[in-house]
Order: C-alpha cells, then sequence, then structure tokens
C-alpha cells in the first residue's frame, strides 16, 4: 500500500523528513518498505518543435528539431503521431531518469539518427495512460520545467507492508495513518469532518438488503452529475499512488477510498432498474466486471443487483454494464461495509483481488466510517463534478456501533512493557492516537479502533508509541530449576551421532510423496493420508515410509560420489483404526558400496547403531523376508526384531525398483521404527568385567545345508557354552559343489574360551569345546 | 677367582667389540651373561669359598656382570641407530600429498543449528517438547486465537488433508499442549518441521523449520522478552549482532513484534537479501495473548509470558550466507558434507 507524504501534510501542519518518517514508522506502526520521489522530473522541460520530418529510415518515427531554449536546439527521434512546428512538448533531457516506465534517458543512435533526448507521452511522465502520442502542452514558456507549467507537484510516497497489519483496516487510508503518524510525533492529526448531507425531502432511493448477515451497512444516495476529467491536483494525487485518472467521478470514489480506508462505489444510475437488491447470487449467475471479464458466480457470493441482475460483486468490483463513463448523467453513489471474511473468500474463489477487496478483507471494518467517506465523496462531486443530490440517503444500519470503554490499570501496563512511563505520559501517548482519556482508569475507545478489546491492546499502543527501543532489557529472574530431560529427543541424538560416526550423512527430505513413486515402489497407496489441495503432483500424498524419497536422494548423488551412506530420522504419517491420524518417527539408512556386501553393511551399520543405544545383541533376531515384498530384495534382506516384537528392515533394495527409478548401482538399507527402537534402549548399560586370564581360541567347521541360518547354530553354540565363551564369530563361508555339496556350506567358527576365574586348563576347554560342536552339530543336521 | 673374572672379562669385552650385528651380540651376550653363561657359571661356583673370599669376589662378580650388560645395551643401540640412520632418504616421501581422509558422515546442518539452540536454551533452564506434525484445527488454530473465519484456516496457504488433519504452519501447536500439561513457571522450546502450501523458488519453500519457545510466569513483560532475545542473538552468532523489535502482528500474540537483524550478508551496507534496507526480518515474538493463556488454563490476571517462532532456516541461512533455501531438503551430499 502506498501512501503519500502530500496527502499525510493535509492533515498534519508540521516538517517531516521522509527519511526519518519511513523509519519512525517502521519502529512504531508499520514497516515501509521503499521511500519513493514521484513526480515529473526536473530535468523534463518544455520545448518548442522547429522542425518535424519522416525518419529516412522508418515508417513508425519522425525526427524532430527541438528548441529548448533561447541558444539550444536538440535532434529527438520521436515516434506515435507526428506533432507539427510550434507545438510545445516535454523533453526529457540526456541523464532524466523517468521513474514512470523506469528509463533512463541517453545520447543515442535511433536506426542510424543520432537523438539527443526524448519527448514524452502521458504515460512515460506518469501523469496519465496515454502512450500514442507525445503530449502536446497548452501553457508553459520553452525551457520552463514541465512539473512547473502544469502544477503538478512532486510527492513522496511511502511503500507499505500492509500484510502486517490486517487487525488494523483505519490504517488503510491516509486519515488513519496521519492520526498514527501524528501520535508518534507528538502533533495530533487535524481530521476536518466533511459538511453533513442536506436533509432535504426528495425522493427515497429504493434498496433492501435481504443479506442482512452479510451486510453490517449498506448506504447510498443518487445524484446528477456533470462528468469530465479531474483537476491536475487530483489527478496527481491518484498518480502518486499508481492509480490512473478516469473521470471525475470515478477519481473522486477512488480518492475517497485512499483517503478514509472506505471503498465507495458509483453505479450509472440510468443503466440500472431499481430497486437494488444486496443479496446472494444464484449459483451460476454471471456478471462481467469493469475489466470486461465475465465471472460465473456462486452462491455463497454477496452481489449488489438491480431488478434483472447483478451490478456489482460486493466490496470487489462493478459491473462494466453500469460504468460510469462520460454519458452518465445520474449516478447513485455507495457507501457500504461488507463482512470481511465473505469478501475474502469472494475475491479468492473468483481470483480478483481489488483495492477495495483487501480493505474489506481486515479484520471488521468500522460501519461509522461510512458517516465520513460518504459526505466527504458528496461534497467533492458538488466542488468537481457540479453534483446535485436528487433523493434521499439511504441508510441500512441495523446495528450501530456505539464507542466503547477499557479500564486501564496503569501500574500493570507499566510491570506488563516493563518500563517506568509515568501516568502523564501514558495519558498523552492515547490522547495522541485519538483516544479519550479523562483522570480516572476508563478509556474511551473510537469506533474505528476495532482492534482495542481489552487492557492488553492498550498496553501494546502504550509500548509502541513509547518505542519498543526504549524499553530497557532485563533477563527474567526465577528458580534456577532444571529442566526435565527429552528422553525421546536424548535417543535421536545418540541415534544421529552413532550413524554419522559409521560415516552416513543427514539428509532431509520432504514429508510428501508422488502417487508415481509409491506405485513404482509397490507401496499401497490406499495407506497414505491424501492432500487436498497440493500446489503440485509431489505433494499429494504424505510419505508413510521414507524409503521414497531417500531413493530419490541416491539417485541424485550417486551421478558425483561411487561411495556414500545417507540416513533420515524423521516423521511418516498414515491412518489408523477409527480413521486416526497415525505418526511414527522412522529412521532409515541406505548405502552404496559397489563390490562389497551391501546385505553385511547395512546390518552392521544397524549392529552398530543398537550397541550405541544400549540394546544387547542377544535381543535382536533376523527373520528371513516374508514373501510378496515387492520393494525389498527377496533373498537378501531381513525383518528384525528386538525383544521379540519386529521393528523394521534391514538387507537390500529390490534391484528391479532400483531400475525402474534409475538408479544404477545396487542399494542396501535399514528402515527402523523409532518409537519401538528407542523403547528397547538402555540409558546405563552394564559394565563388562574384562578378565585378566588367558584365553583360548579354537576353530570349528561346520558342513550344512544352506537352509540351516548361522543364528541358530550360534545361539546352539552360546547356550552350550555358557559363559566360557568369551566371543564367537563367523570367520570363513565356504560354497564349493565338488567339495561341500549341492545347495552346502561351509562354516567356520572361531570361538574364544575364557574364564573370569582362574586359567582354563586344557581339559577343561576341551569338556566344553566338546559340547559346542555337539550342540552345534546337532543344529547344522537340520 | 678373581683371576678367571678377569680373563672373562677381557675375553667378552673383545667379542662384545667384535660382534657385527644385533644377532652375534646376542650370542655373545648368551655366552657370557646367559643362564648358563660362563659369568652365571663362574659365580655359581662361589658358594665353595671361604667368607673373606666371597667378599672379594661377590662385590667384583657383581660389577661385572652389570658392566658387560651396559656394554651390551650400548652396543645394541649402536646397531639400531645405524639400521635407521639413512631413513631420511630411503623413506623420504613429498609430505604435500594429500592425506586419506576417514569415512565420515555429518549431521544435516538444521540438525547441528538446531542442537546448537536447544543447547543455549537448557542452559536458561527450558525444557525440550516435541509435538506432532500433522496436527488438528485446534492445535494449529482454535487454541491459538484464531478467529473461526482467519484466512489462515482457508486451504490457500495451509496443506489439507483428507481426513480434516493439518500440516501443522506453526510449532506454536506446541503452547496450548504443553501450558496444559505444566504448572507455571513454564519455560520450554518446540522445535520442528512445519509446512506452507506455496510454491517453491529459491526463497520459498513449503517445508521449513522453526522453534517455537515461552515463557510463563507471574510478571513477565516485553522487557524480559527483549532480554531473552538479545542473548540468544549473541549465543548464536558468538558477537554483539545490532538488532531491533518492531510492531508485528498475529493473533497469538499482543503485542506482537518482528525481530530484525543487520543484515550479515552485507553488514548493513544494503543488498538484494535484506532489499536494501539494511535489515532482515529474522523470527517472530511477542507477548503470549491472554485468550491463549486461558484456553490452556493459565490464568491471565496472574501470569503473563513471552513467545517466539525462531525461523531455522533462515538463521542458517544468515550464518552460512546460503542463498537457496531449497538446497536443505535436496539430499545433495556436495552441500551437506560442507558443514
Amino acid at each position: 500500500m502506498k501512501i503519500s507524504l502530500n496527502w499525510i501534510r493535509d492533515y498534519i501542519k508540521a516538517d517531516i523528513d521522509p527519511v526519518d518518517l519511513a523509519r519512525q514508522m517502521t519502529m512504531h506502526i508499520v514497516e515501509v518498505e521503499d521511500v519513493i520521489t514521484t513526480g515529473i522530473p526536473p530535468s523534463v522541460v518544455i520545448g518548442e518543435i522547429i522542425e518535424s520530418k519522416s525518419h529516412p529510415n522508418s515508417d513508425q518515427l519522425q525526427v524532430a528539431q527541438v528548441k529548448i531554449s533561447a541558444d539550444k536546439i536538440l535532434q529527438i527521434v520521436y515516434g506515435g503521431v507526428a506533432v507539427k512546428a510550434g507545438d510545445k512538448v516535454p523533453v526529457a533531457t540526456a541523464g532524466t531518469c523517468l521513474p514512470a516506465v523506469n528509463l533512463t534517458v541517453g545520447e543515442r543512435s535511433l536506426r542510424g539518427v543520432a537523438s539527443q533526448g526524448m519527448i514524452c507521452a502521458q504515460d512515460e511522465l506518469g501523469i496519465g495512460k496515454d502512450h500514442s502520442r507525445v503530449m502536446v502542452l497548452e501553457k508553459g514558456e520553452v525551457g520552463q520545467r514541465v512539473a512547473e507549467a502544469l502544477s503538478i507537484p512532486g510527492d513522496t510516497v511511502l511503500e507499505i507492508e500492509n500484510k502486517s497489519i490486517p487487525h488494523r483496516p483505519d490504517l488503510m487510508g491516509h486519515v488513519g495513518m496521519a492520526r498514527e503518524i501524528g501520535a508518534i510525533m507528538g502533533t495530533p492529526a487535524v481530521i476536518p469532518a466533511p459538511a453533513p448531507l442536506d436533509d432535504a425531502k426528495l425522493p427515497d432511493l429504493k434498496v433492501s438488503v435481504p443479506a442482512q448477515d452479510a451486510v453490517p451497512r449498506y448506504d447510498a444516495v443518487m445524484l446528477e452529475v456533470n462528468v469530465g476529467s479531474s483537476p491536475d491536483w487530483l489527478r496527481a494525487r491518484l498518480a502518486s499512488l499508481g492509480i490512473p485518472a478516469i473521470n471525475n467521478v470515478v477519481d473522486i470514489t477512488n480518492y475517497v477510498m485512499f483517503d478514509s480506508g472506505e471503498p465507495l462505489h458509483a453505479f450509472d444510475a440510468d443503466k440500472i432498474k431499481l430497486p437494488i437488491t444486496v443479496r446472494l447470487a444464484q449459483a451460476g449467475e454471471k456478471i462481467t466486471t469493469i475489466d470486461s471479464k465475465e465471472r460465473e458466480l456462486k452462491a455463497t457470493h454477496l452481489v449488489i443487483a438491480d431488478t434483472d441482475r447483478p451490478i456489482a460483486i460486493a466490496g470487489i468490483m462493478g459491473g462494466k454494464a453500469s460504468e460510469v463513463t462520460s454519458e452518465t448523467k445520474r449516478v447513485v453513489l455507495e457507501a457500504a461495509v461488507f463482512y470481511g471474511p465473505g469478501v475474502w473468500k469472494t475475491s479468492r474463489e473468483i481470483g480478483l483481488t481489488t483495492d477495495a477487496s483487501i480493505r474489506f478483507s481486515k479484520k471488521a471494518l468500522d460501519p461509522n466510517i461510512v458517516d465520513y467517506a460518504l459526505p466527504k465523496a458528496v461534497e467533492m462531486l458538488k466542488e468537481l463534478a457540479g453534483a446535485k443530490i436528487i433523493s434521499n440517503r439511504y441508510s441500512h444500519y441495523p446495528r450501530p456501533v456505539q464507542h466503547w470503554t477499557v479500564d486501564l490499570d496503569f501500574n500493570r501496563a507499566r510491570k506488563f512493557i516493563g518500563a517506568e512511563i509515568v501516568d502523564e505520559e501514558i495519558r498523552k501517548i492515547l490522547r495522541n492516537l485519538g483516544l479519550e482519556v479523562g483522570e480516572g482508569s476508563a478509556i474511551t475507545i473510537p469506533t474505528y479502533r476495532t482492534d482495542l478489546t481489552g487492557p492488553e491492546d492498550l498496553y501494546e499502543e502504550i509500548a509502541r508509541t513509547y518505542g519498543y527501543d526504549r524499553i530497557p532489557k532485563k533477563l527474567p529472574v526465577g528458580e534456577l530449576r532444571p529442566a526435565t530431560e527429552n528422553v525421546e529427543l536424548h535417543w535421536e541424538r545418540v541415534a544421529r551421532e552413532a550413524l554419522t560416526t559409521a560415516g552416513q550423512s543427514e539428509v532431509y527430505t520432504y514429508s510428501f510423496n508422488d502417487r508415481k513413486t509409491i506405485e513404482q515402489l509397490g507401496l499401497p497407496l490406499q495407506d497414505h493420508l491424501k492432500v487436498m489441495n497440493a500446489l503440485s503432483p509431489e505433494n499429494e500424498y504424505m510419505r508413510a515410509s521414507l524409503i521414497p524419497n531417500l531413493l530419490g536422494v541416491v539417485r541424485l548423488n550417486e551421478a558425483n560420489f561411487n561411495k556414500f551412506g545417507i540416513f533420515e530420522l524423521g516423521h511418516v504419517y498414515y491412518e489408523g483404526e477409527d480413521k486416526k491420524t497415525i505418526e511414527e518417527r522412522m529412521l532409515c539408512g541406505m548405502l552404496i558400496m559397489p563390490g562389497e556386501d551391501l546385505f553385511k553393511h547395512a546390518k552392521g551399520d544397524f549392529e552398530y547403531l543398537a550397541m550405541r543405544l544400549g540394546i544387547p545383541r542377544k535381543s535382536l533376531k533376523y527373520r528371513p523376508l516374508e514373501t510378496g515384498n515387492a520393494t525389498f530384495h527377496p533373498g537378501q534382506a531381513a525383518l528384525v526384531e528386538a525383544f521379540g516384537e519386529a521393528i523394521g528392515y534391514v538387507g537390500r533394495i529390490h534391484p528391479q525398483v532400483l531400475r525402474s527409478l534409475g538408479i544404477k548401482n545396487e542399494v542396501g538399507f535399514f528402515d527402523i521404527n523409532f518409537e519401538k527402537l528407542s523403547v528397547a534402549a538402555t540409558v546405563i548399560k552394564g559394565f563388562v568385567h574384562i578378565s585378566e586370564y588367558p584365553s583360548v581360541a579354537r576353530d570349528l567347521t561346520l558342513t550344512m545345508d544352506e537352509k540351516v541360518s548361522n543364528e541358530d547354530v550360534e545361539w546352539a553354540m552360546q547356550e552350550a557354552g555358557g559363559d566360557l565363551i568369551k566371543q564367537l564369530d563367523l570367520i570363513d563361508i565356504y560354497r564349493d559343489v565338488a567339495k561341500v555339496g549341492e545347495g552346502k556350506k561351509a562354516m567356520t567358527y572361531r570361538i574364544i574360551y575364557q574364564s573370569h576365574a582362574k586359567t582354563l586348563t586344557d581339559a577343561e576347554v576341551e569338556k566344553v569345546h566338546s559340547r559346542v560342536i555337539e550342540a552345534a552339530g546337532r543344529v547344522a543336521k537340520g | 677367582m678373581l683371576e678367571k673374572l678377569k680373563q672373562i672379562e677381557s675375553a667378552a669385552r673383545a667379542e662384545i667389540e667384535k660382534a657385527g650385528d644385533e644377532n652375534a651380540l646376542e650370542t655373545v651376550r648368551l655366552a657370557y651373561l646367559g643362564r648358563k653363561g660362563k659369568l652365571p657359571l663362574l659365580l655359581r661356583g662361589m658358594k665353595d669359598l671361604s667368607d673373606e673370599e666371597k667378599r672379594a669376589v661377590g662385590p667384583a662378580g657383581n660389577k661385572l656382570r652389570q658392566d658387560l650388560e651396559s656394554l651390551v645395551a650400548a652396543k645394541s643401540r649402536e646397531f639400531l641407530s645405524r639400521k635407521y640412520q639413512d631413513l631420511a632418504r630411503r623413506e623420504k616421501i613429498d609430505v604435500t600429498e594429500p592425506g586419506i581422509p576417514p569415512e565420515y558422515g555429518e549431521l544435516h546442518i538444521i540438525t547441528q543449528t538446531r542442537y546448537e539452540i536447544e543447547e543455549i536454551f537448557k542452559s536458561m533452564g527450558y525444557e525440550i517438547t516435541s509435538t506432532p506434525e500433522v496436527d488438528s484445527e485446534y492445535y494449529c488454530f482454535t487454541s491459538l486465537n484464531f478467529p473461526a473465519d482467519h484466512p489462515a484456516r482457508s486451504d490457500w496457504d495451509t496443506f489439507k488433508l483428507e481426513n480434516g488433519m493439518i500440516p501443522r504452519v506453526h510449532t506454536s501447536t506446541a503452547q496450548n499442549r504443553v501450558m496444559k500439561t505444566r504448572k507455571p513457571p513454564i519455560r520450554a522450546i518446540n522445535p520442528g518441521r512445519c509446512f506452507r502450501n506455496e510454491r517453491t523458488d529459491a526463497r520459498h519453500e513449503h517445508t521449513f523449520y522453526q522453534v517455537e519457545g515461552f515463557y510463563v510466569d507471574e510478571g513477565v513483560s516485553i522487557a524480559n522478552l527483549a532480554a531473552t532475545m538479545s542473548e540468544v542473538l549473541y549465543q548464536v552468532f558468538k558477537k554483539k549482532i545490532e538488532h531491533r523489535l518492531r510492531p508485528g502482528y498475529f493473533p497469538f500474540v499482543e503485542p506482537g513484534f518482528e525481530l530484525d537483524i543487520k543484515c550479515q550478508i552485507c553488514g548493513g551496507k544494503g543488498c538484494p537479501v535484506c532489499k536494501y534496507t539494511s535489515w532482515v526480518e529474522l523470527w517472530p515474538c511477542g507477548m503470549i495473548h491472554p485468550n491463549v493463556l486461558k484456553e490452556a488454563g493459565v490464568d491471565p490476571e496472574k501470569y503473563s509470558g513471552f513467545a517466539f517462532g525462531l525461523g531455522l532456516d533462515r538463521l542458517v541461512m544468515m550464518r552460512y550466507k546460503i542463498n537457496d533455501i531449497r538446497l536443505f531438503h535436496r539430499g545433495d551430499l556436495r552441500f551437506l558434507k560442507q558443514f
């Protein structure tokens, strides 16, 4: 939103430095994003055409000799309609910066002819829309500044970040902004009240408002008008806000909107069939708006209608058919307050945001604003468009809003702010903001401050006007109580640190999946929560597994690295019983190591992680994969159990999945439910005594069927050897049809025997080892 | 006997002197000093001598053993030093050749920064809480004083799931939950992933990270909030950072603020990141709205509090001068391995 300083100066009689004001406003009211100087630059001067000829190399261009002072004639190439000798035109001399078209004029050659400046059209000077011809000036002397000749003063415009003041509809006009600026400068703004509408006996204007709830106020009056162009000062005001001048009637409604914050609309009274009805649209009803676009309405959209059809979309834009034109003789001038969220929703649904809709979409506009805006517009129409009121004023205002009071405890305010602001200063601040402050604690709130309803709202007014930067900083004082440790987060840290130590890098991927990847991975689509309003197909489903997105990361990185490990500890989401949303933390890792045993590395990483989490190795079991899993390698993946409960999978991703996703390498993975894993974790691991007695190693090779699991053999040996087995490792697997037979494997184990109590004798070792051999042999036979 | 000692001594000295390498030296050592060596054998014969002779021979024998041992040791050291004397030439390398790095992994830069932030708040007695990423409309909006028809509730800025749940738009969802289950004084931060339904480009991302924080007690003031924010900035940037609180608006705070810092990219001279204003909006904060306290069962007449929503992505981007927010979720190890 743009604020014109000239406009503010109408209401505040004080010196205002634009840059300082911008800083003050940012610190006390709302962020000023930019300070822009507008108006016609002083280096644009009046030139007189001495001669104008066609350009030798172009049909569209002309070459003119232009006199810009008694002794200076410039040659300038220009386009559009040719001007004749003796015409006076605006000349932008070389070096002029024209902000309206973002152009710096230079001396250059145009199609082989030198041009020493620019003859400007209206749009290039920012004072109109016309680009078809250069401007021919009616008044002024050669060499005079154009700004001066046209009485168009320069202005400074502040660009406001109005998204951060949704609660302040009063700041959406210059009047409200002037009040605020006056308060922070300590020079209260003076806003002259417009003359009230005459109370003559005139015919009634017929209006009905069936959509009561959506229309807190609707006022209208009919006037006779002489449509013409607006005076220069009014055009300049609108131009500085970037609003093109149309005609005096439309310009006045716009002016009053930017002045008061209340959007107005004028209908051509001879193009509508009275009475006016403010109602909800019929579904499918159509209207062509002033921007010449046909729009289809829904039954929730509020419209202004005549007897036949909608003539405006309430609070957004009027209809083309009843637009005020140069032919217009009579207008219906409307000033209304519509229910904000309704306007906002309609504006989003039909895809049309206007200066009016922005103002209505703010938090509840004060309906009493109509009593300023409507008379102000009528006053200006009388003055600038020879208007005459020809109907009684219609007013729908069923629940008039009265001012209210808020009780302010001055001591509490000081305590809440944390600064010693004396009573007198507090009173002064509130008074400058336009609040009524007596001797007591009751503060009277004017109705335009819809945001001030409780004492904390007043604390804010006091603090921000006083200045946040003036409040002395003071750290809170309290009990030195240590915070409760968050156990869940503790295990996350341990796990992340373990995996990075193991050489894996942490990645973050989106919480969303697209349908195609889910299907390529063979995951059931119906398990995924669907996003209703995703902007792109990639965000259509919530992820129910980390695997799809991590495979995407693998694909990205395999182009740059030939060996790497990644992991993510993140949330997955799915629908549980009774449509309840289940959210769980998963820990998924992926490995690429060409030429290495991926299953063993993935499992090894997981085992290391489990060790770091204090999960005893003996509590972990690995089961061969059930059939029918399409994501994992059918022969080289396992279901992991901790303390008898399934917690996830480890192994390799199915090569078919990898190829379908365009991944060249084989991928090892583990995918573990972190909620379950951390349940198995232990805070303080027990200490294992280190024996001082010598140990004895024995190797044992057993030939067994492929289907015998190593785990079963190891368990049997552990059980038979008991505490005397210090360590048990599978050190070699040998497969050779000729030597060990078809479907067989020779497994070599190294068993280390050691006692905590004494040196084991040969006989003792033999005794336990033979028990181990026997137990292992039994299992190996199947 | 003494005579024999002298003979052993001169023979041993000569042979040690003659030994050409470590093996020869060891042979000599064993021949004279080993368990069955000449000297021990001779000394074992002392038991047949008279007491007077023993007193003369004993010390002389022991001295001879020590002398020979140190002679052998000196000779051995000489061999060792000779063995490595031209090491500098034989094993010379180019010390500017690259080292072999260990296999290392890194925590994501946002995790690293989050942990750092957590430590700062832990040291001030803040508890760390965690709440769901997909939450109900009640925790996302209703409990935070969003009016029933507030635009944020609509599905334009907010992802909506078919079952009515919402990928949270802020970590402020924690406020109600945490306050309801604790009694003041309450000091907590709640870090986590948030979502906003917008198209992505170098500056916009639909997935981002916040650390919600709040402090509720008797007499908590704006001055307390300002001091805490200053302290956190100092701890994060490890130096004094020029900053300011200016008005901002959020339904769940009153008053609300934007915390700005001097642009760390250009040092306040003006650049595209700070849009030539020299200031960068870092995170919003404010005094918790009495309706939010009330909804969470905290008496606003007795207690007040402040809250802030620290933006982790923005902070990391400022600290490391990262110019594309999408890098955080791309998983590109060329980016992640830099931290």
